[in-house]
Order: C-alpha cells, then structure tokens, then sequence
C-alpha cells in the first residue's frame, strides 16, 4: 500500500521510502536546474502553480488570485479548443523503484492521454519528457496497461496564452538507464 | 522641444476667408431658378474650401520636408553609432563563437558543432555555456545507452543524424519493420480502397 506524505513529500510502499519522480531526476540529469533561481521566487512559482493546478483538479475557480483566474480561463479555453476530457487528476502512481503523482490523465482530441501541467515562463521538453515517460511506465505497470497514445504538456505561462505541447517519450532502455545511473549515486552518498 | 514650430499667417487667411464668405448671401430655394443658383452658390463655396485645404496640403509638404531635414541631421549620428556598436557587437560574436568552439573542443563532443550550436548562443544575454553543457551530457548519456537499444551501427548512424533516441528508434524501426499488411489485404493483396471497389462491384451485381 502506497502512503503519501504531504509535509515531507514522501512516497513510502510497505514500510520503504520510495524516490519521487523530481527526486530522481533532480539528483541525476537536472543537477542544476534551479541552482541559480532565487528561492523566494521559486517558492512564489511554486504557490501559484499549485493554485492553478488545484483550480484544474476541481474544476472551480474559488480561491484563485485575478492572475491564477486569468490562467485559469485560458486552461478552460484550451480544453475547449482541443476537446480536453480529464479522465483522472493528481493520480499517485509508483513501482517498486519510485513513486509520483501525475496530474492528469485525459481524452485530447478524443485519443488517451496523460498530461503534466506548467505555469512556468520556459518550458523544459527534456525535463518533461523524462517525468512524463517515468510516470507513464509506472502507471503501466502498476495497472497492466498498455502506453498512452500520447504524452502532452498542458502549458499555462503566466504571462499570456496556453498552449498543448505534445511531448516525446523516452524508450524503457533509457528509463533503466536513469533509474540505474539513480541507484549507483545513492550508494556512493 | 515643445511648441518650437509656430504656424503664421493663419489669421490672414481666416480673416480672408471670412471676407469673402460676408459677401455670401445664401439662397432660398423655392424655384427652379433658385435652385440653379444655390447649386452655383455650393460650387463655389466647393472651390473657396478646396483652396484653403490645397494651401494645408502645400504647408504639411513644405513642413515635412524641412522637418524631414532635421530628423536626418540626427539620423546622421544614429547611423554612424548603429555602425560601431555594430562593428562591436560583430566583433563580441566572433569572440563568443571562439569561446564556443573552445569550450567544445574541450568537451570532446562527437557531433559535428553546426548540428547543436543554436543561433541565439551568440546573443549576449543567452547562458550559452551552459546549454552546450546540457548538449553534451546528453549526447554522453544518449552514446552510453545505445548499445542497450540495438547495436545496428546504422541505428548509430541514425542516431547521429536525429541526435535523439527515441526519434532516432522509431525511424529505424520504420525502416526494418515496415508496418504488417492485416490478413485481409494480404489474402486479397488490396488496400482497404480497392478492398472497397470489389465489394461495391460485387453488390452491384446484385451478389451479396
């Protein structure tokens, strides 16, 4: 049985911690990523992304400030735009090696999909490419399900538009790599 | 700068004007003669408008073109500035790019610069070392885990050309394993358009 933490941020499966999905590639592909971003401002991004992303889960507006509204409408424009049906929000997946919570799995122009939301200014195609692809490969495995057909980023950055972005998924022989290159940097700490 | 231009004359002209506008006495039309007359009156008038807007033209032209003047006496310098910074700027990209085949000789990496170098590098506000940093570990990364996917040296060479694996596997995939025929179009040896005409023929024979 999977358990989530919500103060530490902690996956445990039967009594072992598991690595979460930006654990994993924060400690090996994307060393870097926010090394030089001020934390207060990746604190702010942060706050205003999980507004947007709970608007989406709920499918309301409530709470939202003008500029997590505004962000929200686009959303709801999109949605209408390339006929979005989310199917499953905020879903925990996870296998023996990690753990994650994908944001949404949907139908987008009527094909099965699972799509990661972000509000950020740059969008980051390898970053999201790597986490769309670890979550996709869990939630086979743990459900016996065949691959999605697509793998999408939901782009909502704050300044203006909203935009589908379909990503590239990574082979399993590159997901083994990474989880692998992950395992060997744990036991070396 | 404000108000530096002054327009003179104008009260002339208006003064002018209205002289002969105070000679106007406007018809009343209640014949066909009166009618005629207006008709001349509104002519006229026509033309009194038209010479005032033609003198407006005629000012707006001469005025454009002496101000027109003035903007080039500082569009000189303009230019010749946009020249240095430019020769500047110029120079600052060559440097750039040496700095970027430097840095790239020295990360040994085995695709040729042209095909990852992005244009915005030599742009002075792009981190660009970093990005040829990121290039490169991930061409790294890519060259350790191919071998792992197929050991096809054309799926390398594939591989060199797309500069992705996934990309890369799905185009050797295309070449290798052209999708299957279904049984159907092979037993009938049609597409499903000529698979199509058969039937539609057969039902026009009245043959189910």
């Amino acid at each position: 049985m999977i358990e989530f933490n919500e103060s530490t941020h902690t996956y445990t499966l039967n009594g072992k911690v598991l690595p979460s999905v930006s654990t994993i590639l924060g400690a090996t592909i994307f060393k870097d990523k926010y090394k030089d971003v001020d934390p207060y401002i990746l604190q702010r991004a942060a706050q205003f992304g999980t507004g947007v992303h709970k608007a989406i889960e709920i499918d309301d507006y409530f709470g939202l400030d003008d500029l997590q509204y505004t962000v929200f409408k686009r959303y709801k424009k999109l949605c209408k735009k390339h006929d979005i049906k989310p199917i499953a929000h905020e879903q925990i997946v996870y296998t023996q090696d990690y753990a994650g919570t994908l944001d949404m799995i949907a139908l987008i122009d009527n094909v099965n999909c699972l799509a990661d939301v972000k509000t950020t200014y740059n969008l980051d195609r390898e970053y999201l490419s790597w986490q769309l692809s670890l979550y996709e490969m869990a939630y086979m495995k743990l459900y016996n399900k065949p691959q999605f057909d697509k793998l999408y980023c939901i782009w909502l950055p704050r300044r203006k538009g909203a935009e589908l972005v379909e990503i590239e998924r990574k082979l399993p022989q590159e997901i083994d790599w990474l989880l692998k290159k992950y395992k060997e940097i744990i036991e070396n700490e | 700068m404000n108000e530096m231009i002054k327009l003179s004359g104008l009260d002339l002209l208006k003064k002018e004007v209205e002289t002969q506008l105070s000679d106007f006495k406007l018809i009343e039309v209640v014949d066909d003669d009166s009618y005629k007359g207006a008709k001349k009156q509104r002519a006229s008038l026509n033309k009194l408008s038209g010479e005032v807007d033609k003198e407006r033209k005629r000012l707006a032209k001469e005025l454009k073109a002496k101000v027109d003047d003035i903007i080039e006496l500082v569009n000189l310098p303009i230019g010749e500035l946009d020249l240095r910074t430019g020769a500047w700027e110029d120079e600052l990209k060559t440097q750039r790019q040496l700095d970027i085949n430097a840095l790239y000789e020295e990360l040994n990496i085995p695709v040729e610069l042209s095909k990852i170098q992005n244009d915005k590098w030599l742009n002075q506000t792009c981190d660009w070392e970093t990005e040829l940093k990121t290039v490169a570990e991930k061409i790294e990364r890519d060259l350790e885990i191919l071998p792992s996917i197929s050991d096809n040296p054309e799926f390398k060479e594939l591989y060199f050309e797309l500069l992705d694996l996934a990309v890369a596997k799905r185009e050797f995939d295309r070449k290798h394993n052209p999708p299957k025929r279904n049984e159907r179009e092979v037993f009938f040896n049609a597409t499903d358009e000529e698979y199509q005409l058969v039937l539609d023929y057969i039902k026009s024979l009245g043959l189910e």
